[in-house]
Parts: C-alpha cells; sequence; structure tokens
C-alpha cells in the first residue's frame, strides 16, 4: 500500500497519482535495492524497465536516509535538471545566463522542497508524483517570472491602428506555424518552441492562447478571449498574430525547416 | 487547503498544471473561472507546452548542478539555532541510536553535559544523527545549562540551579551499570 497524498484540490478532494504510477511503485516495491538503483538511472523513456519520475520521488521521499536514498536522489536531480531548458550550445558554451540562473533556481526549490519534506511532510511535492513534468514547469515559470523580469520583455505595441506592412503580409501568406503534419515531428516542436521564445511577450502570449484554441475575440463575456485577456482590441491581436506568425516563419525557414 | 479556505494563486496554479492537457480546453476552462490569474494561467500554459530533447545527455553543466544540489541535500547541518529550537524528541532518539540512556538525550539536549567529558568519537557520532558539525554541537553545548521547565515544574522541590556535569556522571545518575559504561567511554 503506497503512502496516499495529502495535497488536495480545488474542490477539496485528495490528489491521487495515475493508476500506472501506483502499479508501477507496487512493482518496484518487490525487486533489490541494487536493481532499483540500475533502473532509475535508465534514459530515456523508451527504455525498457525505465523508472517514471513520479515513482522515483515516491522512494526518495519514503526511503530511509542512507546511500541507497542517496543514489535515488541523484538520479532524480537529473532528471529535473533535464527539465529546464539547456543552458549551452552543442560545444559547451554558455549561451543564456538568465537560463543557467533559471536551472539554478529550479533545483534549487527541488532541494528545498526535499529537505522540508524530511523535516515533516511537505505536501508541495505531491504535485510532483502526480504528474513531474507539469510540476517542474510551474517551477519554471515562477523561476522564469524572477530572472526574466530583469531584463527588458516590453514590447512597443503602438497604437491600435497598427498596418501590417506588406513584407509582414508577404511573410505570413498561407503559412502557419502550428500546421498539424509538421507538429507530429519532434524536431520541429523543438525548434517551433526556440522559435516562440524569441517573440516579444505579447505575441508569444498571443501565440500561446491560438495554441489552446482560445479566440480573439467573442461575444459572450463568460468566454476568454485572447483580446480580454491581453486588455487590446481585437485588430490589434491580429496585427500581432501576423507579426508573430511571420517571425515564426522567418526563424523556422532560416533553419531550413519550412 | 481545505474546502473552506481561500483558494490562493499557487493552488490555481498548481491545479492548473496538473489538469493540463494540450488543446484540451483546460487553459480556457481556468482563464474563465480565474480571470484574475490569466496572464499567469498563459505563461504556465506555455512553459507545459514546451518540448524537450530527450536524446541529448546531461552535459558538464548538468552534472556540477546534479552535485550542488546533492551536496546541499547531504550537508544539511542542523544550526545552533535550529537546536536550540528542536524538540527533546530529536536528542532522545539520537540517544537511542547512539544506544545512550533518554536521561543522556534530556541532559544533552538542556546542555547538563561538559562536552569536554563526551568521549571524541560519541561527539562525531551524535553530530551525524543530529545532522549537524561537531563545531555546531561544541557550540550548543558550551551555551548555559537549563533546567527543563516541564520537570521543573512537577518537581515537588524547588529546582536547583542547572550545572554542567561530564558525561560519566550523566550516565552513572540513568543507571548505566560499570561494563556498559566502560564501553562507552574507553572504546575510542
Amino acid at each position: 500500500m503506497t503512502r496516499p497524498l495529502q495535497k488536495t484540490k480545488l474542490d477539496g478532494t485528495h490528489y491521487y497519482r495515475r493508476e500506472a504510477v501506483e502499479a508501477e511503485i507496487q512493482e518496484l516495491a518487490t525487486i533489490s535495492a541494487a536493481e532499483l538503483e540500475r533502473r532509475s538511472a535508465l534514459w530515456p523513456s523508451t527504455s525498457q524497465g525505465f523508472v517514471s519520475p513520479e515513482a522515483l520521488v515516491y522512494f526518495v521521499r519514503n526511503l530511509p536516509a542512507g546511500a541507497h536514498r542517496d543514489k535515488l536522489t541523484e538520479q532524480l536531480l537529473g532528471r529535473v535538471v533535464r527539465r529546464v531548458p539547456r543552458t549551452t550550445d552543442a560545444s559547451g558554451h554558455t549561451t543564456s545566463l538568465t537560463r543557467m540562473n533559471i536551472r539554478e533556481d529550479v533545483v534549487d526549490r527541488f532541494v528545498d522542497l526535499l529537505l522540508s519534506d524530511r523535516e515533516g511532510y511537505d505536501d508541495r511535492l505531491d504535485y510532483y508524483e502526480v504528474n513531474f513534468n507539469s510540476a517542474i514547469a510551474r517551477d519554471r515559470q515562477d523561476a522564469s517570472i524572477r530572472h526574466w523580469a530583469h531584463e527588458n520583455r516590453s514590447d512597443d505595441l503602438g497604437s491600435d491602428e497598427v498596418e501590417v506592412s506588406d513584407r509582414v503580409e508577404a511573410a505570413v501568406g498561407d503559412c502557419d506555424p502550428f500546421d498539424a503534419d509538421e507538429l507530429d515531428k519532434r524536431n520541429y516542436r523543438l525548434q517551433l518552441d526556440d522559435a516562440i521564445d524569441s517573440l516579444p511577450e505579447f505575441q508569444r502570449r498571443i501565440v500561446e492562447m491560438l495554441r489552446q484554441e482560445i479566440p480573439i475575440e467573442s461575444k459572450d463575456p463568460s468566454i476568454a478571449s485572447i483580446s480580454k485577456v491581453l486588455g487590446k482590441a481585437e485588430k490589434t491581436i491580429r496585427t500581432h498574430r501576423d507579426k508573430a506568425f511571420a517571425s515564426l516563419r522567418l526563424r523556422l525557414e532560416r533553419k531550413g525547416r519550412m | 487547503m481545505t474546502k473552506n479556505s481561500p483558494i490562493t494563486r499557487e493552488d490555481v496554479l498548481g491545479a492548473f498544471a496538473m489538469d493540463f492537457e494540450p488543446g484540451a480546453g483546460v487553459l480556457e476552462r481556468y482563464l474563465s473561472q480565474y480571470p484574475e490569474y490569466s496572464l499567469q494561467l498563459v505563461d504556465l500554459s506555455r512553459e507545459l507546452s514546451r518540448e524537450f530533447d530527450d536524446d541529448r545527455p546531461l552535459s558538464a553543466d548538468d552534472l556540477a548542478t546534479v552535485n550542488s544540489g546533492m551536496r546541499r541535500l547531504q550537508e544539511r547541518t542542523a544550526t545552533l539555532k535550529s537546536l536550540q529550537e528542536a524538540p527533546a524528541k530529536v536528542f532522545t532518539d539520537a540517544a537511542k541510536t547512539l544506544g545512550l540512556p533518554i536521561q543522556a538525550g534530556l541532559a544533552l539536549r538542556e546542555r547538563r553535559i561538559d562536552a569536554s567529558t563526551v568521549p571524541s568519537r560519541i561527539l562525531e557520532k551524535l553530530a551525524q544523527v543530529l545532522k549537524t558539525t561537531i563545531a555546531v554541537l561544541h557550540s550548543y553545548l558550551a551555551l548555559p545549562p537549563q533546567v527543563s521547565q516541564l520537570r521543573a515544574s512537577k518537581s515537588s522541590t524547588k529546582p536547583m540551579a542547572a550545572e554542567k556535569v561530564s558525561f560519566e556522571r550523566v550516565l552513572r545518575d540513568a543507571g548505566v551499570d560499570e561494563e556498559a559504561l566502560s564501553k562507552l567511554l574507553n572504546s575510542e
């Protein structure tokens, strides 16, 4: 019987691990310490015998202190690091100090939680047993807010009457950076992510909402729209959407993908 | 959080992160229900959608970050302050781990033991079990001795001023026999 989670959802009910994770924990509890250590080190996730990060968090939280727990913890910290955008290029040179700070922050926060959990149950760690990658995504966001705030990320939106230049119109054309066929390709998605990162914050938010199928405008006040969330007229949103798409296309073209 | 406590930004963003599925209308639902956090929700949606290259090996920098995290976890040291605030159980548990009587644990907590009379091997083990350094343990034991308020209030006689005594005296008072005493004090 695995220890139940204590964190509660917005409706007051408890979070629980996914069934697959529960089954995985049950299975891993029957193998030897050495075998668990071996399997925890397996990577990538498609490897036979791979241990999910959620199960790894469970064992790290529940094992007694000692060398075995330390070995699993080391693997777990490796999983955390893998969920933070890389800070170096292929030749090992640091490409972004801000990204480096974000990585340090995310790992530090996770270590803080582990330490706090060892002092007495810290239900914030429960999130990592429910969905590890999403929990780390939250930490990335928190760290990003702290670090990017120091950089000038604000955008001069100009007036709502901004016209899309002919060049932008031409660049946009029929281009859809979120073309389903392209999105099936992992390399494309990675490059698209990089391209979205390079957009100004305002455009990045428009692009993200479009990806999540939020309408630009909505007549129904109870339905969220991009225009409402960003507090700008529909026309401004469309203008910046087009600019964003043009930038994405140019960037992806440079990478020879489109 | 319970049903009655107010819903915080942390709760909403945490729940959104757990519920999120790309393109499943989760963002729309949260934006409608929690418009006050809309920008944070959009930015979090962006992070939740991020792709990672699983094929890349951990770089030297990545490994250094992991090692530094491990050091923080392993070298987690109790400070002088945290030892002063620690409940009696922390000390009695430590005593138990070392095979010492519970009275020795309490005497440690109340700094009634003269640190110079404790064999260094025992001090080392104590520091380890208390998750602190020998230096911090020495500083802690050097603080003025304390009379347990609980036990003083239960006593029918007026409590004596606390004083530091030898480790041997504490063990003898606790009823440790000669053989065990000799083992504890001499097997350096």
